[in-house]
């Protein structure tokens, strides 16, 4: 799914920015399925589902809450917020939504890639597409 | 009502650290289409609030935290806001506006706007998440610097909040401590000493909640073209991206404008060590503010020398200069280490950078000696700069004088006077206007002093391409730089950046900002216009309440009667006495700059002009 170059990112986080607007159509960065972490003076950690191929997030739900659907699905009604998905994640590619308590999964924006559209300084590709540089 | 609110979050948080009462204030409509936010808040905020003639560092000063309406929205450039307060170093109007992500994050905690009055008893810390707002003890990181209390506050608070605070010569009362908040500054006029005033250390603020738009399709599409512009421009997307803001830095120096040691000349010797490509050359990584695609903001490490390991979030142009040509310093290890010292000790380096070259030049006109400094202080020493900052930074030794800035500090060196290279006692920046007619006038008339920020004529004199000004004629300047500062106290009231506003103007922010909020009576660019006029008749009152005379609006002496020495500019001075006319008039203000009443009336200020 996405390359990221961590080395690229300059913490702007309009990733994050887009990715809330798509999915409730407000600002709302810290509800993005997308993260930036940063710790100055170092480059900012990007966090985000990469779509391994373990999914070890799918095996690891006690609910069975979670599955494959071309992306991570995370159903709502199974899930109890235990957090055991974000644990196991070794891209600490999710976490949870402060407003709901569900997990947030990159789920592709049905395709579109927002955040790779989006982001200024290619800090984030799709995998199988040219670097840019 | 707040429900009802788009662009804004509807409420501000009053905190009054004397009685440690703490409201959540509902926002009115009146104030939103008269004064739209930032700077217009904090205006009106301490206008009617702040008692006249008060101490700036008493507890009846007011600090004022604004954003505005597009501050942490979609918006290219939405991580700006802005800080308002009565200026310890100037005794006038200050409000000093920052990038990063402080503003973003009050207003996803459900704040427009955060108000801190009074004097706490003891140092204490503000703790905002949501509707939750605490007072805390400080004792614990009160003398860190401002790197060690982000890190102290995200390891023993959360990983997630935003910071706010000031380094030890903001508790020392500096007169020249700014407030840090994620590296970047407020950094002019002293606002970190009120903080310090306080015993506020430190604000930390994460919000969980998000904002909503009026009409999301319209504001999508106009971000998306804003975004486009952005990238297509040869300087917001080419020069600034790659230079950050030292791209100017050969430009300045091949038009003489680039001011060496203290104003004296426009040539400098150092120009070959020191230009955009040698300090692009140490630089790291890029970092920008929440939502900005131009990431002007560079991390740079110095890779070899004396200075190996020094390492700053810059240097930004005004402290390459600064530090650089002003002290006739080539060594540009010591311009990071001193930039990054101030970042440390929470001092503007503008400012800082600025009593270093004065007093350089005290020295070399033997009106201090070494007993006085009480080490050499030859022009060119990056070993004096760094050892000034650290004085200044600690308040120690003579550095308890010299953080006082240059007018202050003049009064106290008989004789220099002459070259106390101050507006209002508001220290200059990195343009000699005797190159520029239009920055001249923007010196002289600025509502905080000598700034560049409320207007920037260097860009339409010096570096368009298209429809350039002559920067020695006088003709259409106050005309240029009225309408200008009117414009910028607009951004600075809407809550982006002036560096997105050189591509995108006010056709496309006016239909944005209405998309945002909604509110039909800003919908229209010439009411916008008339907020700026409003904001800007308002800090004028205010500088006049406090004690401004007319008198005031000049430049320094030297500007004034010394000619450049060498460069392109040799031989030249500058004369704004009928700019000033010109602008006073255009104004609706009287020959001695005060606003009349029929000025007054028309943009609705006929209750606060009785003040004056």
């Amino acid at each position: 799914m996405f390359k990221l170059h961590s080395n690229r990112c300059t913490e702007c986080q309009i990733c994050q920015q887009i990715c809330s607007w798509e999915h409730y159509g407000h600002h709302a960065p810290k509800r993005a399925r997308i993260r930036i972490n940063a710790d100055w003076p170092k480059s900012p950690d990007i966090h985000v589902c990469l779509a391994c191929p373990e999914r070890e997030c799918i095996e690891a739900c006690p609910n069975q809450a979670l599955s494959w659907e071309g992306w991570v699905h995370v159903d709502k009604e199974l899930c109890d917020s235990c957090g055991v998905c974000i644990e196991v994640c070794p891209a600490g590619g999710i976490h949870l939504d402060p407003k709901t308590m569900i997990p947030l999964v990159c789920d592709t924006c049905g395709g579109q890639y927002l955040c790779v559209k989006w982001c200024p300084t290619h800090a984030i590709e799709l995998k199988g597409v040219p670097d840019h540089e | 009502m707040s429900d009802q609110w788009c662009g804004y979050t509807g409420q501000i948080l009053d905190v009054d650290l004397t009685s440690e009462r703490i409201e959540s204030i509902p926002l009115s409509l009146d104030i939103v289409e008269n004064y739209l936010g930032g700077k217009g808040f904090g205006v009106k905020t301490i206008y009617e609030q702040v008692p006249t003639r008060c101490d700036p560092l008493g507890p009846e000063n007011i600090l004022v935290f604004a954003t505005g309406p597009l501050t942490g929205t979609l918006a290219p450039t939405s991580g700006r806001m802005e800080v308002c307060t009565k200026s310890p170093a100037t005794g006038y109007w200050l409000d000093s506006n920052c990038g990063g992500y402080f503003g973003p994050e009050l207003k996803l905690a459900g704040y427009d706007a955060l108000v801190i009055r009074g004097r706490a008893d003891e140092p204490c810390l503000l703790v905002i998440e949501d509707e939750k707002v605490e007072i805390k003890p400080a004792a614990e990181i009160w003398g860190l610097d401002t790197l060690e209390t982000h890190r102290w506050l995200k390891k023993k608070l959360d990983h997630d909040i935003r910071v706010a605070c000031i380094g030890p010569a903001g508790e020392k009362l500096v007169l020249l401590a700014n407030i840090i908040s994620e590296q970047r500054a407020f950094g002019r006029g002293g606002a970190g000493a009120v903080m310090g005033s306080k015993n506020l250390k430190a604000i930390s603020v994460k919000g969980n909640g998000g904002l909503v738009v009026a009409h999301s399709e319209d504001f999508m599409r106009l971000c998306r073209e804003s975004f486009n512009e952005i990238y297509n421009s040869p300087d917001s997307g080419g020069g600034r991206p790659k230079y950050g803001t030292n791209a100017i830095l050969s430009a300045m120096e091949e038009s003489g404008l680039h001011p060496v040691r203290n104003f004296q000349k426009g040539v400098f010797s150092g120009a070959d060590q020191i230009n955009e490509d040698t300090i692009s050359a140490l630089f790291d990584r890029n970092r920008a503010c929440f939502n900005c695609p131009i990431y002007c903001s560079k991390i740079a490490s110095i890779k070899e020398g004396r200075y190996k390991g020094s390492y700053t979030e810059g240097p930004e142009y005004e402290n390459t200069w600064a530090f650089g040509a002003h002290c006739d310093n080539s060594e540009i290890g010591a311009i990071v280490q001193a930039e990054y010292l101030c970042d440390l000790y929470g001092i503007d380096a503008i400012s800082c950078g600025n009593v270093i070259g004065f007093l350089m030049e005290c020295y070399e006109k033997s009106l201090l000696n070494e007993t006085d400094t009480g080490f050499p202080f030859n022009f060119g020493s990056d070993e004096a700069i760094i050892k000034a900052v650290h004085f200044i930074g600690r308040k120690e030794g003579p550095g308890e004088l010299w953080g006082q800035g240059v007018r202050r500090l003049s009064q106290h060196i008989p004789g220099s006077e002459k070259w106390a290279m101050h507006v209002k006692g508001l220290e200059l920046p990195a343009y000699d206007p005797r190159g520029s007619t239009g920055i001249s006038l923007a010196y002289a008339t600025a509502d905080r002093g000598g700034c560049h920020l409320r207007s920037w004529p260097i860009g339409a004199e010096l570096l368009v391409t298209n429809e350039r000004m002559d920067p020695f004629s006088t003709e259409f300047k106050a005309e240029y730089v009225k309408t200008e500062q009117d414009l910028f106290s607009v951004i600075n009231s809407l809550g982006i950046c002036l560096f997105a506003t050189f591509e995108i103007n006010l056709r496309q922010l006016t239909p944005m900002l209405f998309s945002v909020c909604g509110v039909e009576s800003l919908a229209l660019t010439e009411n916008l216009l008339a907020v700026g006029e409003r904001i800007n008749n308002l800090t004028r009152l205010f500088n006049l309440r406090e004690g401004l005379s007319y008198v005031e609006d000049t430049l320094p002496e030297r500007f004034r009667l010394e000619p450049v020495s060498e460069g392109p500019l040799a031989g030249r001075t500058v004369d704004i006495s009928q700019m000033l006319k010109e602008y006073y008039f255009l104004r609706g203000w009287d020959e001695y700059g005060r606003p009349t009443p029929k000025k007054l009336a028309k943009l609705g200020l006929v209750k606060e002009g009785k003040d004056v």
